[in-house]
C-alpha cells in the first residue's frame, strides 16, 4: 500500500502530493462516516449519559492509558486485516489512494497498537451526537493518512522499501507516551465533567448489555463453522444444534436492536432470560463433559474457567437486571391503536392493500423461482 | 455535549480531537 503512493510509483511530486490529498481524504470520510454512526448509535441508546457516561469514558482512557505502560499490555479491539493488494492491479493509481486510505480510515479493521482510537470511538457513543462523533473520528482518519507523508523524502526505488520500514520503527517509546498523555487528559476531563454531571446508568447498563449481545451475536454470524463446532463440543442432539445455530445469534441480536428502537426494558428482560439459560448450559456442560470444553460465547473455542464464564454471566445480567429496573422506553415506533370513525375505511383500505402486496411478492417468488428452473 | 458546561465540553472534544490525531498518527501498518 505505502509503495503505492511514493513518488517511485508516480514518477513526480505533483502525482505524489495529489495521491497522498486523495489518501487523506479517503481516510477522512470513512472515519467520519464511522464517527457519525457511532454518534447515531449512541443517540440511539440514549446517550448522552450524565454522570455515568463521564465516568464510563474516564475509566476506559485510564485502562488504556495504563496499556501504555512498559510491560503492560491492554488488549485494543482490531480485526488485524491489511487493505488488499490487488487493488492497485486493478484501479488506477488516483483511485487507490483513496481506496487505501478509505480501508485505513475506520482503524479497527487493520491494526491497531494502541487503544485511544478505543476510546474515542467509546466518547463518541457516550456523547450521542453524529456531528462530533465524525469530528472526533475523523481527525483519527485524517491524521492516518497523513501519517505517509513520511514518504515525501523518497526519489529511488531502494528508498521505496524503506518507507514501510521508517513508518513502523517510528519510536515505540515516544508513542507510547504520546498515547498515554493524550489518554490521561481525556480522563481527567470526563472525571471533571462527572463531578458536575448526574444519572444515566440505567440507560448506559442497557447500551452495555445491547453492546455484549451485539459482540456476542457479530461473532457467531461471522464465523458459523466456528459456532457449529462448539455447539458439537457440547454434545448437544443434533436437532438442538440445528435450532441453536440461527436460533442463538438471532435472539442474541434482537436484544441490541430492541435497545437502538427504544425498548430498552425489553432488551434487559430478553438479556436476563438469555443469560440464564447460557449459564445453564454453563453449568450443564461442567458437569456432565468437564471444564475442557469451551462455550462459545463470543464465537470463541479457547476454553475459560466455568467459575469465569459464570461471573461474566453474572456482571451482564447485574446491568442487565438495573436496565430492566430502570431504563426509561423511547420507543421509536409505536403500535397504531384501534381506529374510530373516519379512520376505519383508510385502516381498512391499508390492511386490504398490504395483503395484496404480501400475496403479490409471494407469488412473484414462486414464479421467478420456476422460471429459473425452467 | 455531556456536562453542559460550554469550557469543559469544549475541553474534552478538543482532548479527543487531540488524541485521535495522535492515534492516527501512531497506527500500525502491519502485524
Amino acid at each position: 500500500m505505502v509503495e503505492t503512493i511514493t513518488p517511485v510509483v508516480h514518477g513526480g511530486r505533483a502525482r505524489w502530493i495529489r495521491a497522498v490529498a486523495l489518501h487523506v481524504l479517503g481516510a477522512g470520510v470513512t472515519a467520519a462516516l464511522f464517527g457519525a454512526i457511532l454518534g447515531g448509535l449512541g443517540s440511539l441508546l440514549g446517550a448522552p449519559w450524565g454522570r455515568a457516561g463521564a465516568i464510563g469514558v474516564a475509566a476506559v482512557a485510564l485502562v488504556y492509558a495504563l496499556g501504555e505502560l512498559p510491560r503492560v499490555g491492554v488488549a485494543v479491539p482490531q480485526l488485524r486485516r491489511q487493505v488488499p493488494d490487488w487493488w492497485r492491479t486493478y484501479f488506477g493509481p488516483s483511485l487507490v489512494a483513496f481506496l487505501y486510505g478509505a480501508g485505513l480510515g475506520v482503524g479497527f479493521l487493520t491494526f491497531l497498537a494502541h487503544g485511544t482510537l478505543a476510546v474515542v470511538a467509546a466518547a463518541a457513543i457516550a456523547i450521542g451526537e453524529p456531528g462530533w462523533g465524525a469530528v472526533i473520528v475523523g481527525a483519527f482518519g485524517v491524521a492516518r493518512g497523513a501519517a505517509i507523508v513520511v514518504a515525501g523524502s523518497i526519489t529511488t526505488g531502494d528508498d521505496g522499501a524503506t518507507v514501510l520500514d521508517r513508518l513502523v520503527a517510528r519510536s515505540d517509546r515516544s508513542r507510547r507516551g504520546a498515547n498515554g498523555a493524550a489518554l490521561v487528559v481525556i480522563a481527567a476531563v470526563a472525571i471533571a465533567i462527572a463531578a458536575r454531571t448526574d444519572g444515566g446508568w440505567a440507560a448506559l447498563a442497557s447500551a452495555v448489555v445491547a453492546g455484549s449481545f451485539a459482540w456476542s451475536a457479530v461473532a457467531k454470524l461471522a464465523s458459523p463453522r466456528r459456532w457449529v463446532g462448539v455447539l458439537e463440543d457440547h454434545r448437544l442432539p443434533p436437532w438442538v444444534i440445528g435450532a441453536a445455530r440461527r436460533g442463538v445469534p438471532a435472539a442474541e441480536a434482537l436484544v441490541p436492536l430492541l435497545a437502538v428502537v427504544g425498548l430498552r426494558r425489553a432488551s434487559a428482560v430478553l438479556a436476563l432470560a438469555l443469560l440464564v439459560v447460557f449459564s445453564i448450559e454453563i453449568v450443564r456442560v461442567r458437569l456432565t463433559i468437564g471444564p475442557a470444553v469451551a462455550c462459545g460465547c463470543f464465537g470463541e473455542r479457547t476454553t475459560a474457567s466455568t467459575s469465569v464464564q459464570l461471573l461474566r454471566n453474572a456482571s451482564v445480567s447485574a446491568l442487565a437486571a438495573i436496565a430492566a429496573a430502570s431504563a426509561i422506553d423511547a420507543p421509536l415506533v409505536r403500535w397504531p391503536g384501534a381506529p374510530h370513525g373516519p379512520d376505519v375505511v383508510p385502516a381498512v383500505l391499508a390492511v386490504v392493500g398490504l395483503g395484496v402486496a404480501v400475496f403479490a411478492a409471494w407469488r412473484s417468488t414462486a414464479w421467478l423461482a420456476a422460471g429459473r428452473r425452467a | 455535549v455531556l456536562s453542559g458546561s460550554p469550557s469543559l465540553d469544549g475541553a474534552l472534544l478538543v482532548a479527543l480531537v487531540v488524541g485521535s490525531i495522535v492515534a492516527g498518527w501512531s497506527a500500525r501498518y502491519g502485524p
